[in-house]
């Protein structure tokens, strides 16, 4: 894939831990701009916490994430508000703030950033609102919403400032095929239109094909496969098959283990 | 970056260059501008020419709809034109082609 | 040995961590601080707080204040009727809430009344990750989240504890000179000849420092609502709150120990 220099985020060797637990493992891989990158992977394989190093919410060791070619773990706080300034992200849980309607929470980094006027502002959000399938709902408390609309207000607010650099986490888990296709396409036309460079996690394998322009695979904490989708439909991976063909774990999670630790329960 | 061109003759013609970008930057001082525009000059048919614009976020739409409104609100003709096809996504993006840029007709001048 | 080993480590882990802890708490009032001069604008959140902790408190206040300057009177006056002095009630009630029972109490309601939902607003803002979307929308959440509160609880604490002092002074006016025929008179004579400006300014700082002190802690506690076990659920917000509203409570009556001997 590209070089360091033309790409604008390059991760290389990416160890992550909680506590003691190591959940990535030498992740490298570099996303170039104007492209949708899509990052596949099985639930718990470390997805959202990959995320969470890209936008500076959990702490990066040296050499690891350099975003348009510097390192991140040498931002000072400045570097780091220009940053998310110009990033937008959409949280797995929506992340919205339930004190305030939809409208405001989508409207907030606007009136905090810019110097629009408040008409200007209005119609903007509105055009949001109406390019997630939410327009009419403006008034609404995130409480008042259901799950899937919670991610679509969630993917509006980040689209609020019109970011280089969007962040979503399973956009389209709770949507039907039809809104989950809808945005799809908005994902493509926000490229196509503002060249953005969209780093989209799904479980979707039709929709990961159908925008992406790169992908990742990953498993338990590492890569299965990294490239272009043909590339990646072509790897003859053993897990990466069976993540393609949907095929269900067969042996099980760790059997062995899983039975010792039934025969080790106490009886009383 | 603008430019005005004034055509009394029928009635009051103004013309609207936007040159560069349009972006949540500079659409308030443009905005400003425009407006004083509109009341010195009290026109009944503005035309906003995009053939120099180069880029143009979702303020700069929401720009251009605040136009139309104050124009529809005061029965001016307001028509935009030549907008590139960049400029063209972004207002295909908001699925506003049909308020701004009419059904078809946009490339006469 | 080894569990005495073992006891050692944990002992010095939870030494650190409690330092670490107390670290944590004083570069969060300098952000706090320093977040009063950042953006977003602050007016209009700042009221809403105002009318949050100062407004919907009202109730609360007026009617413990009536009811401590009842006591006070009633105590008042059969203790100095004892000596023959019910001319100096009115000193007693309005020294005795000026300068401690204002503040403390005033201090303690608001502390169980606002800082108790100061901090589970924000815990709940931690556990949802809407303080880390905040973040990563380049709005600093101390200046965000904290600052106005800082701004609000100053501005409410010391008017709330003047409302206190003045309802419990005609609180104990009621009931010593009303009902128990003390001379009203000499109820308002023995307050305008022994309240000085002295009372007056011990109650006020006391009022202040307990305004930062219930709000830094209860914000606090709701901003690192879970983050230190790591786990972010519901029972991590409700621990936090109860932390907030008891170590307020406790720091209060500490403070208030502390400034009355320095001022005294
Ligand atoms: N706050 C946390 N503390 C400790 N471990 C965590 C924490 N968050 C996640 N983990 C662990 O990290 C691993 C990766 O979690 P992560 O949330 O990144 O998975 P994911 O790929 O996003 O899964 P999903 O598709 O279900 O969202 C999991 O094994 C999880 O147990
Ligand atoms: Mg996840």
């Amino acid at each position: 894939m590209t070089s360091e220099a033309t790409s604008i985020i390059s991760v290389r060797d990416l160890q992550s831990f909680y506590g003691r637990r190591q959940v990535l493992f030498d992740i490298s891989f570099d996303v170039p701009p104007h492209c949708i990158f899509v990052i596949m992977g099985v639930s718990g394989s470390g997805k959202t916490t990959l995320f969470r190093h890209l936008i500076g919410l959990k702490p990066t060791r040296k050499n690891a994430v350099f975003i348009k070619g510097e390192d991140i773990s040498e931002w000072k706080s400045s570097d780091w508000q220009k940053y998310w300034q110009s990033i937008g992200v959409l949280f797995q849980s929506g992340a919205l703030f339930n004190s305030m309607t939809l409208k405001e929470n989508v409207a907030l980094p606007l009136q905090v950033h810019t110097e629009l006027t408040s008409d200007i502002i209005d119609v903007m959000v509105e055009m949001k609102l109406y390019m997630v399938g939410l327009s009419g709902f403006s008034d609404y408390m995130p409480a008042q919403l259901s799950g899937g609309m919670k991610k679509r207000a969630g993917l509006a607010r980040a689209l609020a400032m019109d970011p280089e650099l969007l962040f979503v986490d399973e956009p389209s888990s709770g949507l039907d095929p039809i809104t989950a296709a809808g945005l799809d396409d908005l994902l493509i036309s926000l490229k196509d239109a503002f060249g953005m460079t969209v780093i989209v996690v799904t479980h979707e394998l039709e929709s990961a094909f159908k925008i992406g322009d790169y992908m990742l695979v990953m498993d338990k904490g590492r890569i299965l496969a990294c490239g272009t989708p043909e590339s990646v439909k072509n790897s003859k991976e053993s897990r990466v098959r069976q993540f393609l063909e949907r095929r269900a774990e067969e042996a099980g999670q760790d059997m062995e283990a899983y039975l010792q630790r039934l025969c080790s329960v106490r009886s009383r | 970056m603008l430019k005005f061109e004034h055509d009394e003759s029928n009635g009051g013609k103004l013309t609207v260059h936007l040159k560069g970008s349009l972006t949540k930057d500079n659409v308030v001082s443009i905005r400003k501008e425009i407006e004083k525009a509109f009341f010195e000059k009290s026109p009944n048919c503005v035309t906003i020419d995009l053939s120099d614009a180069t880029s143009m976020d979702t303020a700069g739409v929401a720009l251009l709809v605040i136009l139309c409104r104050i124009c529809k609100s005061r029965d001016i003709n307001f028509r935009i034109v030549n907008p590139d096809d960049k400029v063209r996504k972004v207002i295909r993006l908001a699925q506003l082609e049909q308020l701004l840029l009419g059904n078809g007709d946009f490339n006469d001048q | 040995m080894n569990t005495s080993g073992n006891f050692v480590v944990k002992l010095g882990g939870w030494g650190l961590s409690k330092i670490l802890g107390l670290g944590r708490m004083g570069m969060f009032l300098i952000y706090a601080i320093n977040g009063l001069w950042k953006p977003p604008g602050k007016l209009i959140s700042t009221i809403k707080h105002i009318y949050f902790i100062g407004h919907r408190s009202l109730f609360v206040i007026c009617f413990t204040g009536a009811f401590s300057g009842m006591v006070l009177g009633l105590q008042g006056y059969y203790t100095l009727s004892k000596f023959g002095s019910e001319g100096l009630l009115g000193a007693a009630v309005s020294l005795s809430l000026i300068r401690e029972l204002g503040p403390v109490l005033t201090a303690l309601m608001v502390t169980g009344r606002a800082g108790s939902a100061i901090c589970a607003e924000i815990g709940i803002m931690r556990i949802e990750e809407q303080i880390d979307a905040l973040k990563c929308m380049a709005i600093d959440p101390h200046s965000y989240l904290i600052s106005p509160r800082f701004i609000a609880g100053i501005i409410c604490f010391p008017l709330l504890t003047s409302i206190f002092d003045v309802i419990g002074i005609y609180g104990g006016y009621a009931i010593g000179v009303l009902l128990l025929g003390a001379n009203p008179g000499a109820y308002w004579d023995g307050i305008y000849k022994s309240v000085g400006w002295d009372d007056v300014y011990m109650g006020y700082i006391k009022a202040l420092v307990f305004a930062v002190l219930t709000i830094w802690i209860s914000t606090y506690k709701g901003f690192y609502a879970g983050v230190d076990s790591g786990s972010m659920g519901a029972e991590d917000v409700s621990k936090a709150t109860t932390d907030a509203v008891v170590i307020s409570s406790v720091s209060i009556l500490v403070a208030d120990y502390v400034i009355t001997s320095i001022l005294l």
